[in-house]
């Protein structure tokens, strides 16, 4: 039976059966825009390495991705998060994510319904995509704002056709590396499946990935102060990372400031 | 059977006296800013300060002068169970890791590749997890578009001939102990077995010094404040990495202002 019957097996599974690791990593340096926006450090430099964009549509399948931190499968053995810490040197919020799929090179302009078929999710698949959200990352800066949605989705539970409202661009021109979301979805619906296509309502320059991710934790840091988040004993939680996991990061700034992240992640599995 | 099959277990060793606390005192030298990396192994306290490493192939730590060490514990298995920080001077966050293997000596006043050939991990061996972090043996004068980068280096799963991108020193002005890192990876990897011709210097040349490259396996972090901080890694956190035989452990810390500080603490194992 996998998983942890107990603390004392956890404690036993990772000392005893060596079934437990950390993992340091370091990303950045990179300048946010503005404050208050979420930032992908998906292309930063650092360890892991700077992860590449998504092809274009179908896109691109995140398994173990180079660029994501991942660890070795573990089936039939189940790996889980134990704690996630950081810091970083101007204050700012992580996100910790599974990177599952992107579409990339959507051109904004003209302002219409932009194909993008994502392909089928490697993990959280069925009724697990409950939770899964859909995201916009810039890697051409737009020109002007405007507004962009999920204007074709298949939700959570297979329903296609879905469609969420209208969210606005957060600057007149944002960079590359922003990143918009998570993409409103049509009411009662908790995930995405697939995205078939966003539309964007006014013609601007720039390109942008869609791409799915399921959140794990989000860590809040204040400026060169380290912190940390047990999801054992202090939030109990736990995420479960499945075998080919590729986890990413993501802030929201506080400033437009340089920023670097150094941080570790423990696991164990049983 | 190594390792402790319950936390009861932990206390009944603990009870038992297999337990080893560490006192640690260092006088910080004073950062150059706020939001870099600082080693402490050069600095005077306890444990006392360590030595540059040799110039290649290195040097490998092993319960090294300088370091954090303890008994040999095999077959049994070492566990950190507790940290305890109070700074006076400034907040920071420290670092506990092991050093495995430096190169020393290595200049800088010159671009290109640098031989580095770091002799093998004596712990660690697969390098998962090992990073590669730059260690100013002295006071130096670089330029914040001083450029370094792993030019070739071994990864995780022996592949050698990796590469990664660029970074630069966070100032221009970087005291003894001053680190810049980790060094980026090549997209895909995840720790690093060795660096070979190794490590490129580009950008804006420094006139003159050298630095020491350093493979280190980060354990724990710890923030420091004016009040004495105490975390249990066992039942505070989760978070009990092991201390394997040989470890030579180093601190680091990460300055959150200009002023000097002196840092005070415990570091405590319990092995079975």
């Amino acid at each position: 039976m996998p998983g942890f019957t107990s603390y004392d097996d956890l404690i036993d599974k990772i000392t005893v059966s060596g079934q437990g690791s950390t993992f340091a990593f370091s990303k950045g340096p990179y300048t946010p825009q503005g404050a208050g926006v979420w930032y992908t450090l998906w292309t930063s430099a650092g360890m892991p390495g700077a992860g590449s964009a998504p092809a274009s549509t179908p896109g691109t399948v995140y398994t173990q991705a180079a660029g994501s931190i991942y660890f070795p499968n573990r089936s039939p053995a189940q790996t889980h998060l134990l704690t996630f810490g950081a810091v970083a040197n101007t204050a700012c919020t992580l996100l910790l994510y599974d990177r599952l799929v992107g579409v990339g090179g959507i051109a904004l302009s003209p302002a219409a319904a932009k194909t993008v078929n994502t392909q089928a999710l490697p993990r959280y698949s069925g009724t697990n995509a409950a939770g899964v959200q859909a995201w916009l990352e810039v890697t051409t800066a737009t020109a002007s704002s405007g507004t962009v949605a999920l204007s074709s989705y298949t939700n959570e539970s297979g329903v296609a056709g879905r469609a969420g409202a209208a969210v606005g661009w957060p600057f007149a021109a944002s960079n590359a590396g922003t990143m918009l979301g998570p993409m409103p979805l049509q009411a009662g619906d908790t995930g995405v499946r697939s995205v078939e296509t966003v539309t964007t309502a006014t013609s601007t320059a720039g390109v942008i990935n869609v791409v799915l991710i399921r959140p794990l934790v989000y860590l809040p840091l204040t400026a060169n102060n380290w912190q940390e988040k047990d999801m054992v004993l202090q939030i109990a939680s736990m995420p479960q990372l499945y075998d080919g996991a590729s986890l990413g990061v993501a802030i929201q700034a506080s400033a437009a400031s340089s920023t670097t992240v150094w941080g570790q992640l423990g696991i164990a599995w049983a | 059977m190594a390792g402790f099959a319950s936390y009861q277990a932990l206390v009944t060793n603990v009870v038992g006296g297999l337990t080893d606390t560490f006192g640690i005192t260092k006088t910080l030298q004073a950062p150059q800013g706020a939001g870099a990396w600082y080693s402490s192994w050069l600095q005077t306290g306890y444990p006392a300060a360590g030595s540059n490493p040799a110039s290649t192939p290195g040097t490998s730590y092993v319960g090294a002068a300088g370091s954090i060490t303890f008994p040999d514990v095999t077959p049994q298995r070492r566990f950190l169970t507790q940290l305890a920080l109070n700074v006076v001077g400034q907040p920071m966050t420290l670092m506990v890791y092991d050093r495995l293997v430096g190169v020393g000596s290595v200049a800088i006043n010159a671009s290109g590749n640098k031989t580095v050939n770091s002799v093998a991990l004596p712990r660690y061996a697969d390098g998962t997890g090992v990073q590669v972090w730059l260690e100013a043996p002295s006071a130096l004068s670089v330029n914040t578009s001083t450029l370094f980068n792993l030019s070739s280096y071994t990864n995780e799963n022996g592949v050698a001939g990796r590469s990664g991108a660029t970074i630069a020193p966070p100032f221009a002005t970087l005291p003894t102990g001053s680190m810049i890192g980790p060094l980026p990876l090549q997209a895909g990897d995840l720790g690093v077995r060795s660096v070979e011709v190794g490590l490129n210097i580009g950008g804006v040349i420094p006139a003159a010094g050298t630095i020491n490259v350093v493979l280190i396996k980060p354990l724990a972090f710890l923030v420091g404040i004016s009040s004495p901080n105490e975390r249990d890694q066992i039942l505070m956190t989760t978070h009990f990495p092991r201390i394997y035989d040989g470890a030579s452990l180093g601190l680091a810390f990460h300055s959150f202002s200009t002023t000097a500080a002196t840092y005070m603490g415990t570091l405590s194992t319990v092995w079975g």
